[in-house]
């Protein structure tokens, strides 16, 4: 099977600073994936932010970057595939420059963010039955989350590793490590 | 010997990719002889199971609008015929005689028969080229001699409505669909659906149309241009829209809204109205259905198939002087156009506005401008999207001798900015190309 990548480009993101002319039947292939992905999309996100309002950017952010995409080249071949990398690259990308603010709010001498950090989740998880589950995938390293949600989505294998632009070996790694670290958290859960 | 790890490893391998044939046979038959690695594989399998059905957060409305304002795009729609436009329809055959007159050269020259060159006229005020790029001739029944004779569909019989898909505008004309290939510049099919097509609506791979005498969804495959279903849902149905996974359409005398199944072509359901619908559209994940006096804007959730608000909108969308034509989601808004303005209710903050002289029916709602065309005027008009404020306008006809004396236009943009006006002032499409 041939190599598949689904990232987004620099050409593609400094075309976001250019206006858009989006034709109608571009719009209702934009509208149909949109209709079909949204969903799951919000929902991937807010598991991998632990944060409804931070979700709500990095999917808005997507789905612009797939009508720009559309409009300065062509919508992409596999769409959903697409808004899934944009989005785990914008939520990875956030949680680093996240770490950077709270580690500069400490050296300031500030309250740092836990706090809101923990109620922003609480919030997420108050929206969500298994909070049990969630609470463990949120606890996992940010690529073993992301591999584990995007395969509960019906991602195969390789598309995970397209998606999180890692070799299908690292991958097959992240996701045993991934699936046997919760196995072994939610069994001790249920063992207390 | 296998080792533990190795085995469970392969158990987890197997949920996500697949497995070789060695690789299977050596976990099976582990996994036939160790009860403990087959209880941690089965723990595997129901953790993987756990994840797809655990739940999800949901987006919110305002995720949903916050979205369509960045990528919603234009969503012309036409209003229902009225008692006007059948009035019209004498006058507008006169007008089609002037037309034809000043469109043919361009006709001829399409078709190869002729060396005539294209007429190209430029606009006043700065809406760009204004071209007649072609009229709406039937192929099947137009015949382009030396003399410049021919005969085409009646003017009244086309550009009810249009649709951009699949390369093409989708035309509706008096018992049919008309397919002009943009590549090519020549209708490239007509395809019979019965008498008066009002809508057309492109979703789920096919071209929906919704036809009068009697009420039925006609459904076209666009790679064979043939019809594929005729679903019979009687009264008189106007809008068509898509959304939620479905197509919905508004029935303007039994006042209702129906659903429609595309996997199955089947109405899934029926929701009864208090009010005449005479549009629809669809944004923020809700359908929203203006009444024909544009007093009032219902928002149906596909959720629940309920009305899940009836919005006062007497006090500023239209007025009581003019009848609504026209209704159009775009930017997180929803626009309701009659034939002298344009109102516009934004669902976030509950505000009316009221923009445009002179401005309609038909509007497109893009990120960069607006445009509104006025089928009575043949005025196109440009508006800034953010302060409604109007930039520029024109006569469609300023250097033409057709006279604007239609009343059905639908206004497309494709994909490379081009603006398509279908009129049935002198049966013609034209092609605008907006002033940078």
């Amino acid at each position: 099977m041939g190599a598949m990548s689904f990232a987004a480009t620099k050409g593609q993101v400094a075309a976001l600073e250019k206006p858009v002319r989006v034709g109608s039947s571009q719009m209702r292939d934009i509208a149909a994936v949109y209709e079909a992905c949204l969903g799951d999309l919000f929902g991937y996100a807010a598991s991998l932010t632990r944060d409804h309002a931070s979700a709500e950017d990095i999917v808005q952010e997507a789905f612009t970057r797939l009508v720009n995409e559309s409009v300065t080249r062509h919508l992409p071949e596999n769409p959903r595939a697409w808004l899934y990398t944009v989005t785990t690259n914008l939520a990875f990308s956030r949680s680093r420059r996240r770490a950077v603010a709270d580690r500069w709010q400490q050296l300031l001498g500030r309250p740092d963010r836990a706090e809101a950090a923990e109620a922003a989740e609480a919030t997420v998880l108050r929206s969500e039955r298994h909070g049990e589950l969630n609470r463990a995938l949120g606890a996992l390293p940010k690529d073993h989350g992301a591999a584990l949600l995007l395969a509960a989505d019906g991602f195969s294998g390789t598309e995970i590793a397209a998606i999180l632009g890692k070799s299908e070996g690292a991958t097959r790694n992240i996701l045993w490590r991934a699936r046997s670290i919760l196995r072994d958290r939610l069994q001790a859960g249920e063992a207390t | 010997m296998t080792n533990h790890e190795d085995v469970l490893r392969l158990a987890a391998a197997s949920i996500d990719f697949g497995l070789s044939p060695s690789e299977r046979a050596t976990l099976e038959a582990h996994l036939d002889t160790c009860p403990v690695c087959r209880q941690q594989a089965n723990h595997l399998r129901m953790q993987a199971v756990d994840l797809r059905n655990r739940s999800r957060a949901i987006p919110s409305v305002r995720l949903r609008q916050r979205i369509e304002m960045n990528i919603a795009g234009p969503r012309p729609r036409r209003a229902p015929v009225t008692f006007r436009s059948l009035a019209l329809g004498g006058a507008a055959m006169v007008a089609l005689v002037v037309g034809l007159a000043a469109g043919l050269p361009t006709l001829v020259g399409h078709l190869g028969a002729g060396a005539t060159p294209q007429p190209t006229t430029r606009a006043s005020g700065g809406v760009g080229d204004i071209r007649a790029f072609v009229g709406l001739a039937d192929p099947a029944t137009a015949r382009f001699d030396a003399n410049h004779h021919c005969s085409v569909v009646a003017a009244s019989d086309c550009a009810g409505d249009a649709a951009l898909a699949d390369g093409s505008i989708w035309l509706t004309s008096k018992d049919g669909i008309l397919r002009f290939d943009l590549a090519t510049s020549a209708i490239v099919a007509r395809i019979t659906v019965g008498t008066s097509p009002h809508r057309i609506w492109f979703a789920a791979g096919s071209v929906w149309t919704s036809v009068q005498n009697p009420g039925a969804v006609v459904r076209i495959d666009p790679t064979t241009n043939t019809v594929t279903a005729t679903i019979p849902v009687g009264g008189s149905p106007v809008g068509i829209v898509d959304t939620a996974g479905s197509i919905w359409i508004a029935d303007q005398t039994l006042d209702r809204i129906l659903r429609l199944d595309p996997s199955t072509n089947a109405v899934i359901a029926t929701i009864p109205l208090a009010i005449h619908p005479w549009g629809i559209t669809a944004a923020g994940g809700m359908l929203w259905v203006g009444d024909s006096r544009a007093n009032v804007l219902l928002r149906i959730d596909p959720a629940s198939n309920t009305v899940a608000e009836t919005i006062d909108v007497s006090a500023g969308l239209l007025g009581d002087s003019t009848e609504p034509a026209d209704i159009v989601a775009g930017l997180g808004r929803i626009w309701v156009t009659g034939h002298d303005g344009v109102g516009v209710y934004d669902p976030l903050s509950g505000r009316l506005d009221r923009f445009g002289t002179q401005t309609g029916p038909r509007i497109l709602v893009g990120r960069d401008a607006i445009w509104a065309v006025g089928s009575w005027n043949a005025l196109i008009q440009r508006f800034d999207p953010t302060t409604l404020k109007l930039v520029d306008q024109s006569n469609l006809y300023a250097n033409d001798s057709a006279t604007a004396t239609g009343f059905e236009m639908a206004i497309e943009l494709a994909g490379d900015g081009t603006l398509w006006i279908a009129t049935d002032d002198g049966n013609r499409l034209l092609r605008v190309t907006p002033a940078p």
